[in-house]
């Protein structure tokens, strides 16, 4: 439609357009100066990193030369496996954990209920790091062997889970009541209620949701090094002692990092537009 | 270890742990404020490089993992001849993560509030400058309360990061991990600063609940 | 204010020359000539995508045109600034969504614009609203927020915001259509108060009893274009263009 190619205005536009009005001549000019200046401004920003990594010595080509071979991204590669494997094993026990809080807590039986609910607000107001720490020292401490996979795994799980179920149960919120009478009228039981009416729906009001919260669970992995599990962040660690090129080891697999959490994002904002429904975070 | 043990030997600790946890998410969240002020500024302002700045910004932050940042601050600006202090760096760290989910916050607030109204405010011959102070401002701070809640949470959460440098005195996580390599702390040591992140968390948003019932606006 | 010159009496409050626009490739406005003079009530209709909102927004630039002229009491329109905002202060605009703001009372509503553009007192401002709101019905509304009112209410509430502003003329874009059809005649009873009172009135609507009952003048657009103009007893009765009559056939099935 040529009425909604139009770039700039017409009515239900993005709010942050919307707040200006179509500007007339001597406002044209102002914001052509305020461009102008602005684009100075950021120029001079970007000129002094260049700048402070040019003086440090950063930019030599020993610290960046590396990147030009095969193996280093190969090892990095690795790495990012590590981060895959374990972001997923901790994202589907973190899934499973967290419908079963939430049925928990909808189950209307009510020490179940209390119970899952204090559990899922235990590990929302938890860091993530303390869980880590929990899974490093204590079962150690009672002579348990564990993998460091699973002493990453299950924290990353546990935090994710209380989150999880806070999700899942919005998406139950959103199921419409008519359908709860509707079902109840022809005779469900409330246990068929939940399995065949509501959480089919529910389910698919928190995909976007569920596939944002990937996101937390990467972030929460990089951590791996405190229990020497070789993620990504790990194995660029292990680069750096052998390159003495911290800098840019480091900036290299934080843009890494943004860009996984980008596309994550970016698919959960494609599917939400495509499925009509809004993220909860 | 039992309890009284527990805190006999180092219940100072955890007091102190608990206390730089406080302080550094109250130090945190004021400049979160402040620099979520001034990205959304930049992100709704009419001049383009500085809206991509501050989209870009945000983009930054809400991606990058904590720990791959504090490790840059912590380690790789030194190399760039910045040195921070470490709870300088923890505190930069938090900042820097929690303003850009602040500023989302607030273009959410911003967006709640429709063309509609500001297309009245127009027609009643508001000023620009109007506008924005009698009827988006204040209805973005509104609708943000609940969202600046749990934000505020993220951001004392996220200075769990302290236990990965140095600091001195170290806050509650790293309490823990110094407990637990001097002694068997087992469980209970870990319960007694769980209880003191969850205890706080749930006065902040009992707190940002009470305002939001008294300033929520119906729609 | 814009002084009328003495000699210029017959200046009309409102005129549209040669206005056009386009959103896009849509050419939405096509060469729209138009004049109201004081005290006239001019009513616009015609098709949904006809352009007649679209028209009706322009006369206080919340769209702007890409030619043409409009005029204000014989002064061109401004295009920014000071001028501008007391231009619109002195037109007043009615909307289908009401836009009321959702953070204040209906009372802070109707006393903004005269406190913040006109820089009345609180006390006048707040004595003057309650008359306009009793004046609309809506006084028993007035420390409600506009999220408890009805939409009979809030449109009334609207229009008593606008009328603070003591405008020399008024646009109402579809004011009744976002209306349950109960309180769609609460509405209209205001608009006809008003218009006898002598304001001056811009209506969009598809209300064809009220533009007959009350209009000087119908204005029918049909793609960008005014296609045909005339009393409201003479347009009804006899249209003279074969599009107005299909139109005029097209809704009397409803």
């Amino acid at each position: 439609m040529s009425a909604l190619r139009r770039a700039a205005r017409p009515r239900g536009t993005s709010m942050r357009d919307a707040l200006y009005e179509e500007p007339g001549p001597r406002t044209r000019r102002k914001i052509v100066i305020g461009t102008v200046l602005s684009a100075l401004l950021v120029a001079a920003g970007i000129a002094a990193v260049v700048r402070q990594f040019y003086v440090t010595g950063q930019l030599a080509p020993r610290y960046w030369s590396f990147f030009l071979e095969w193996t280093t991204w190969r090892f990095l590669l690795q790495g990012l496996l590590g981060t895959v494997e374990v972001a997923i094993t901790a994202g589907v026990i973190a899934l499973v954990l967290g419908l079963l809080l939430m049925l928990g807590r909808t189950s209307g039986v009510a020490p179940l209920s209390v119970v899952c609910r204090v559990v899922t607000d235990f590990f929302r107001g938890v860091p993530s790091l303390l869980l880590i720490y929990f899974f490093f020292f204590v079962p150690a401490q009672l002579g348990l062997k564990m993998p460091s996979f699973w002493m990453l795994a299950l924290p990353v799980a546990l935090a994710a889970s209380g989150v999880l179920a806070e999700v899942f149960r919005a998406g139950v919120n959103a199921v419409p009541k008519g359908q709860v009478e509707a079902a109840v009228s022809i005779g469900l039981s409330p246990a068929k209620i939940m399995f065949k009416i509501v959480l089919p729906q529910a389910v698919r009001y928190v995909i976007p949701s569920l596939i944002a919260q990937l996101v937390v669970v990467v972030k929460d992995t990089t951590v791996a090094y405190v229990v020497s599990y070789p993620d990504l962040m790990q194995n660029a660690r292990v680069l750096i002692t052998s390159y003495d090129a911290l800098v840019s080891m480091y900036l290299v697999v934080a843009v890494i990092y943004i860009l996984i959490n980008f596309l994550i994002n970016k698919a959960s904002v494609y599917v939400a537009n495509r499925t009509g429904v809004k993220i909860i975070r | 270890m039992g309890l009284s043990e527990l805190l006999g030997t180092y219940g100072q600790n955890y007091l102190n742990g608990l206390l730089a946890t406080w302080s550094m998410t109250a130090v945190s969240f004021v400049f979160v404020m402040v620099l979520a002020v001034a990205v959304t500024v930049m992100r709704v302002c009419p001049f383009g490089p500085l809206r991509v700045v501050g989209d870009l910004y945000v983009q930054i932050f809400r991606n990058i993992p904590g720990v791959a940042l504090l490790i840059l601050i912590a380690y790789a600006l030194p190399d760039l001849k910045i040195v921070l202090d470490w709870r300088t760096c923890v505190i930069a760290t938090t900042i820097l993560l929690g303003s850009a989910f602040g500023s989302e916050n607030f273009m959410s607030g911003i967006n709640t509030i429709g063309v509609g109204q500001v297309e009245a405010a127009r027609s009643l011959g508001l000023s620009f400058t109007k506008i924005l102070r009698r009827i988006v401002i204040p209805q973005a701070l509104r609708t943000t309360v609940l969202p600046m809640t749990n934000l505020l949470i993220a951001v004392m959460l996220t200075t769990a990061l302290g236990s990965q440098v140095p600091l001195n005195p170290q806050e509650l996580t790293g309490v823990v991990s110094y407990v637990n390599t001097r002694a068997t702390g087992g469980i209970l040591a870990f319960l007694v600063s769980a209880v003191g992140y969850v205890g706080t968390a749930f006065v902040i948003s009992l707190v940002g609940n009470r305002i939001d019932k008294r300033v929520r606006i119906l729609r | 204010m814009a002084q009328q010159a003495p000699g210029e009496k017959n200046v009309p409050i409102i005129e549209l020359r040669h206005v056009d626009k386009y959103f896009g490739d849509l050419h939405v406005l096509k060469d729209i000539n138009l004049k109201v003079e004081k005290g006239e009530v001019l009513v616009v209709i015609g098709p949904s995508g006809s352009g007649k909102s679209t028209m009706c927004r322009t006369i206080n630039r919340l769209e702007t045109i890409d030619s043409g002229e409009i005029l204000i009491e014989g002064e061109p329109l401004p295009q920014e600034g000071k001028d501008l905002t007391r231009m619109r202060a002195e037109l007043g605009m009615v909307f289908q969504q009401f836009n009321l703001f959702a953070h204040m009372t209906i009372l802070d509503n109707v006393t903004l614009g005269p406190r913040e553009v006109l820089g009345m007192g609180k006390q006048e401002a707040e004595s003057r609203a309650m008359e306009l709101l009793k004046r609309v019905g809506v006084a028993e509304q007035a420390h409600k927020v506009p999220a408890q009112l009805s939409g009979g209410q809030q449109q009334r509430a609207a229009i008593a915001r606008s009328l603070a502003m003591q405008p020399k003329a008024m646009m109402f874009d579809e004011p009744t259509s976002a209306l349950d059809p109960e309180m769609i005649n609460e509405v209209l009873d205001v608009m006809v108060e008003l218009a006898r009172g002598g304001m001056t009135m811009v209506v969009v609507t598809h209300e064809m009893n009220f533009a007959r009952r009350v209009a000087d003048r119908v204005v029918f657009m049909a793609d960008g274009q005014i296609v045909e103009e005339g009393a409201p007893d003479e347009f009804f009765d006899h249209p003279a263009t074969q599009r107005a009559r299909d139109f005029l056939d097209s809704i009397k099935g409803h």
